[in-house]
């Protein structure tokens, strides 16, 4: 799985937590999940939970302490999707 | 010095989720689940249980990213080593619409002792039906720590961070009414007192969950 396609798929896991629901249309590697979505951090376990569910995945504190961006998120996802393959 | 506070609105949490081993397991440690077996802490329902450690671990969170700049909240890296209950759980409506006081020394607090790394820290926490707050402190007493809850009638981001401000520049205004204040934020990600632009030594700490607002502040002894 590419990217480009974690990126729509992360944009769904982070709707409900997003405010304004139009930011998600121009999110990069670069938006911060606190700073530009203004996601909540009480919020923030639910998206690794929910990100867990969608990839099959576990993500552990090491790796939950990094997912404060968009690209941070996906290099974990695709990190995890890795060793669950490997 | 620093200062670092949480307010979470229980109308707000997922309680079958927060219930869910997979989510608390991301929050509390296994020492930490093993304070939730002692006599008076058990009476409390689990998922408030939960939320007042996610509480007090943010709130020690925010006290150390001020001088820690890039740290990044990781619950499970900020240890609770005790809650010590006020007595038997009875708990009341927060029925204000804003609230402000110095020191805990009138309110039925939970005290907690949190630890991350070498750094140790008492916290007061509060709690209602309606939230749960906290502020975490170096210093056990908090008899120079102001603090201040107010309920917004909007809950959307912008107007969360301006009311929150306001809040707390009427209290600032109220104590040193010969300033002239405002607030910035630092590049460290924290806000900063300005009095005629020049930073001042009042750590702040700002939070918000849906439409309760609150802040806290360190003051000198002079006020």
């Amino acid at each position: 799985m590419d990217r480009q396609s974690i990126l729509e798929e992360l944009k769904r896991v982070l709707t409900p937590y997003t405010a304004n629901k139009e930011d998600l249309n121009s999110i990069n590697d670069d938006t911060d999940l606190i700073k530009d979505l203004k996601i909540n951090s009480a919020n923030l376990i639910d998206i690794i939970i929910d990100a867990e569910a969608k990839y099959g995945i576990e993500i552990d504190a090491d790796s939950a302490e990094k997912m404060s961006n968009v690209g941070s998120c996906i290099n974990v996802i695709i990190e995890k999707m890795q060793q669950k393959e490997g | 010095m620093s200062t670092g506070n949480d307010i979470i609105s229980l109308e707000h949490i997922n309680v079958q989720r927060t219930k869910q081993k997979q989510f608390y397991d991301k929050i509390l440690s296994p020492s930490e689940l093993e304070l939730y077996n002692t006599e008076a802490i058990a009476e409390m329902p689990f998922e408030i249980f939960v939320w007042l450690a996610w509480s007090v671990k943010e709130s020690a969170y925010k006290y150390l990213k001020r001088h820690t700049p890039g740290l990044r909240f990781s619950p499970a890296k900020i240890n609770i080593h005790s809650i010590t209950p006020p007595g038997s759980y009875t708990i009341k409506k927060f029925g204000y619409l804003q609230y402000e006081k110095k020191s805990f020394h009138e309110e039925v607090v939970y005290h907690g002792t949190v630890r991350y790394g070498a750094a140790f820290f008492h916290s007061s926490s509060i709690i209602h039906h309606e939230l749960i707050y906290t502020v975490v402190n170096k210093d056990e007493s908090f008899g120079n720590l102001w603090w201040g809850i107010k309920t917004i009638g909007f809950s959307d981001h912008n107007h969360q961070s301006a009311e929150v401000r306001a809040f707390l520049l009427k209290r600032l205004h109220a104590i040193l009414p010969d300033h002239n204040l405002t607030i910035d934020n630092s590049t460290g990600g924290f806000p900063v007192i300005l009095n005629e632009r020049k930073e001042m030594d009042i750590p702040v700490s700002f939070t918000h969950h849906h439409h309760f607002i609150a802040y806290s502040f360190l003051s000198g002894d002079s006020y």
